[in-house]
């Protein structure tokens, strides 16, 4: 098995309504918000965890592969594939985002680990692009939004138990980046790189973060690029239901 | 692309046009207050009183009324009324203002509310009420949570069917977990996804919200009672706007899940949902309109306006390709409350200990409208929070666009234009300002290369000389500080002369050195110092020893 290459993958991340990541409280303050998003430790500034966008892209696909359940799928799924097309959908996602070190089926197949080989996603937590920090900062603003909700007593007809939420409000911009390994074992890696990238629009199709269903965490990629190669066209054709579409027509 | 049987579309999304149909205000607990905003001519200029340079006499002035001790915030609230042009300017956002809003404003700026028994004054905050918007540009915007409220109210109304509670002690939460079969993990309404809805150019208006009684009550003179809500300014997203905003609903399938998996029972499908609605909100608004049209509050055209719109909407209502709402503030208790199991808490007077004592009714007696004045009863009352949802695909329907069309709506352009014009007054004198400090610059910049000329001329001189051209210097410095008066004889300037005519003979400067000196005391002394008798003072200071 040899390392032939790894691909640089960059967008920018725009976010098209207000975004949270929560963080956990380092402190409770008198009259502060009680739900705040994740900062980094120096500046202070929010972003995007890579851990955040391989979970919500992998579960995603999941969903997609018609394998879903409810742990991550692992090599047993791989082993107990209903069919040859499932098995192809599963594998691919290992070997894109990994195969946990405690995930080991009884008798092992140790050739399969091998066959799959090392994760070949690596994501970067997405930071703040500092010109759009610089903008903001400059009109002396926040970074952040808080948004205050509450529920409807539907008998009674009031509202009760207000709660604010902080988020980072849409027109925000990250620097999204991701890594590509391209092995020897991977062929063209074309199969690779388009689950990868339904795997993105999917992102685009719902949301990131928490409270996805009150309408938070919707994201566009723009500036798109695979290496040097601007690709966000074909990233914008994507359809990822197109085979879907295919199977039900036929 | 090779076809894959196994791929599962494990949701659908539907993009959404929503269309404002009354004004809407959706609370964020955020104001405008008099410190960032000003009304000029109907038209209210939000900004950020840190973002506007000040002139040096305006921050005196804005110190001087922060610091006046009986009445500081109306002070602070003229010192921004007063030069609302150059605020004007700088906003980052107008909004238009009822008439009634603007005349309230303009009598209240710098008025005492009211003085109170101990002498207190009661100053006029004169806050106005912002709807959900986004923190950087201010634009309004519909928060999927809002939307997405309405519609589960609508679904657990369809269900209810009307019915009443299992029992009294069955608390709102409790009911909706039995009606929706579950809750969190098993909650339907966990797979219905809203998105917050927005739009580029979302017009918003401030209205005063006023408070009415729905049934006409006289009292013991025969005089009609009003409603005794107080009339607050609140900023809505104005009604009428066609397809102002942009959404989407996003319904998760859950594909080959089972009930084992403890996943919702029931699915909630697209047509579904827009049909629970309309079951829900279309006959609130016939019977909302009835009552407006009953109690005088809304005119008549306005009402057969907005029958002849639903009837309209009708088709698109039964296709499922459109839906009504009602959301955020003053949509009133029958509209975000269950058929069946109503239980209002109306206040209804004291007690004989001055308690206030409530009541549980099945209906509000009140109802909240919009009002171009804070005291109007009649007429042009408009209903808070309808808006309009259609499928974005679907065809669009030409009697809205219409009906939208004949709504009064603020004139952005004109409301533009003010602002435009104001920007260009600010950047004018900006521009004139810049140039008279560039004047006064280019002015310190001479006067540097000047004095920094003479300083390179100094040193290119000797010691002695240097001297020299100190006293000339400190002589000249003290005929311009007197405004070409002189000094008295034997001050210190004068003993500083004397001090270095005797230095240069008893250090036997070089000629030369010595015949500058003399020179320039013959030119600036008699300027500088008062001496009646210059022959003699010639002696005193043995010019005729330093020329020779």
């Amino acid at each position: 098995m040899q390392l032939i290459n790894i691909h640089q993958l960059t967008a920018t991340l725009e976010l098209k309504s207000g975004l949270r990541i929560g963080a956990s409280e380092g402190e409770i303050r008198i009259g502060g918000v009680d739900n705040q998003v994740i900062r980094h430790a120096h500046t202070g500034q929010p972003y995007i965890p890579g851990s955040s966008l391989k979970g919500k892209v992998r579960s995603l696909l999941e969903w997609r592969s018609g394998a879903v359940q409810s742990n991550p799928l692992g090599l047993q799924d791989l082993q107990r594939a209903r069919n040859d097309a499932i098995a192809v959908q599963v594998r691919m996602i290992l070997t894109l985002f990994g195969v946990s070190g405690g995930d080991r089926p009884d008798h092992a197949d140790e050739e399969l680990i091998g066959k799959i080989g090392p994760t070949r996603l690596a994501f970067w937590d997405a930071a703040l692009q500092p010109d759009w920090v610089g903008r903001i900062q400059g009109e002396d603003k926040l970074l952040t939004e808080v948004k205050t909700e509450n529920r409807i007593d539907r008998i009674k007809g009031v509202a009760e138990h207000p709660r604010q939420t902080e988020r980072v409000p849409s027109g925000a911009r990250f620097d999204f980046r991701l890594s590509v390994k391209q092995l020897d074992i991977d062929g063209d890696g074309a199969e690779l790189r388009r689950t990868l990238l339904a795997g993105l629009r999917l992102l685009e199709l719902d949301s990131l973060g928490g409270s996805g269903s009150r309408g938070y965490g919707k994201v566009k990629f723009t500036g798109m690029r695979w290496g040097d190669a601007d690709i966000q066209a074909e990233f914008d054709r994507i359809d990822p239901f197109a085979d879907v579409a295919a199977a039900r027509r036929a | 692309m090779s076809s894959n049987p196994t791929l599962t579309r494990f949701f659908t999304t539907q993009a959404l046009r929503l269309t404002p149909l009354t004004p809407i205000h959706i609370g964020c607990g955020i104001d405008f207050e008099p410190t960032n905003y000003v009304i000029d001519e109907g038209v209210l200029y939000h900004f950020d009183p840190a973002q506007v340079p000040l002139k040096p006499q305006d921050r005196k002035a804005l110190i001087d009324a922060a610091n006046d001790k009986r009445a500081a915030l109306s002070c602070i609230q003229g010192f921004f009324h007063d030069r609302r042009d150059t605020y004007a300017a700088h906003a980052r956002q107008v909004v238009a203002v009822a008439a009634g809003v603007a005349e309230q404003h303009g009598r209240r700026i710098r008025q005492i509310a009211q003085r109170e028994a101990n002498g207190r004054n009661v100053i006029n905050l004169l806050e106005v009420e912002r709807t959900m918007h986004h923190p950087h540009s201010g634009a309004p915007y519909l928060p999927g949570s809002s939307l997405k409220g309405a519609m589960r109210t609508a679904w657990l109304d369809q269900i209810n069917d009307g019915r009443a509670r299992r029992d009294a002690y069955e608390k709102a939460q409790q009911m909706e977990q039995r009606l929706l079969d579950g809750s969190f993990h098993t909650d339907p309404f966990r797979l219905v996804d809203v998105a917050d809805a927005g739009g580029e150019q979302v017009l918003s208006k401030v209205y005063f919200s006023t408070n009415h009684k729905k049934k006409r009550v006289l009292d013991k003179d025969g005089v009609e009672r009003q409603g005794q809500g107080l009339a607050t300014r609140r900023e809505t997203i104005v009604g009428g706007q066609y397809a102002a905003l942009t959404g989407d609903l996003r319904l998760d399938l859950l594909p080959g899940q089972g009930r084992s998996d403890k996943v919702p029972g029931q699915r909630i499908e697209p047509k579904a949902l827009a049909a629970a609605c309309n079951r829900y909100y279309v006959q609130r608004l016939a019977k909302l309109l009835a009552l407006l049209e009953q109690r005088g509050f809304a005119s008549p055209e306005w009402c057969t306006g907005v029958r002849r719109l639903l009837a309209a909407l009708r088709p698109a209502f039964e296709r499922g390709d459109a839906f009504l709402l009602r959301v955020g503030r003053h949509s009133g208790a029958e509209a975000v409350t269950l058929d069946g199991v109503r239980r209002i808490s109306v206040m209804q007077g004291k007690d004989e200990r001055g308690r206030n004592q409530y009541k549980d009714m099945d209906e509000a007696t009140t109802i909240w409208l919009a009002a171009e004045r804070e005291n109007i009863t009649r007429g042009d009352l408009l209903p808070f929070g309808w808006l309009l949802v259609e499928h974005a695909d679907a065809p669009e329907i030409p009697a809205l666009r219409e009906w939208c069309d004949r709504q009064p709506k603020p004139d952005l352009g004109a409301i533009q234009a003010k602002l435009d014009g104001a920007r260009a007054q600010a950047e004018a004198e900006a521009a004139r300002a810049a140039q008279e400090q560039a004047a006064r610059e280019a002015e310190k910049a001479e006067a540097a290369r000047i004095a920094a000329e003479k300083e390179a001329a100094r040193l290119q001189l000797t010691p002695n000389r240097q001297d020299v051209e100190a006293l000339a210097e400190a002589l000249r410095a003290s005929v311009v500080a007197l405004r070409g008066g002189k000094v008295k004889a034997n001050t210190e300037l004068h003993a500083r002369t004397r001090a270095l005519v005797k230095r240069a003979l008893a250090e036997g400067w070089p000629l030369t050195e010595r015949s500058v000196l003399a020179d320039m005391l013959t030119q600036e002394l008699p300027k500088a110092v008062q001496i009646d008798n210059w022959k003699d003072e010639r002696k005193k200071l043995q010019l005729a020893q330093l020329c020779a």
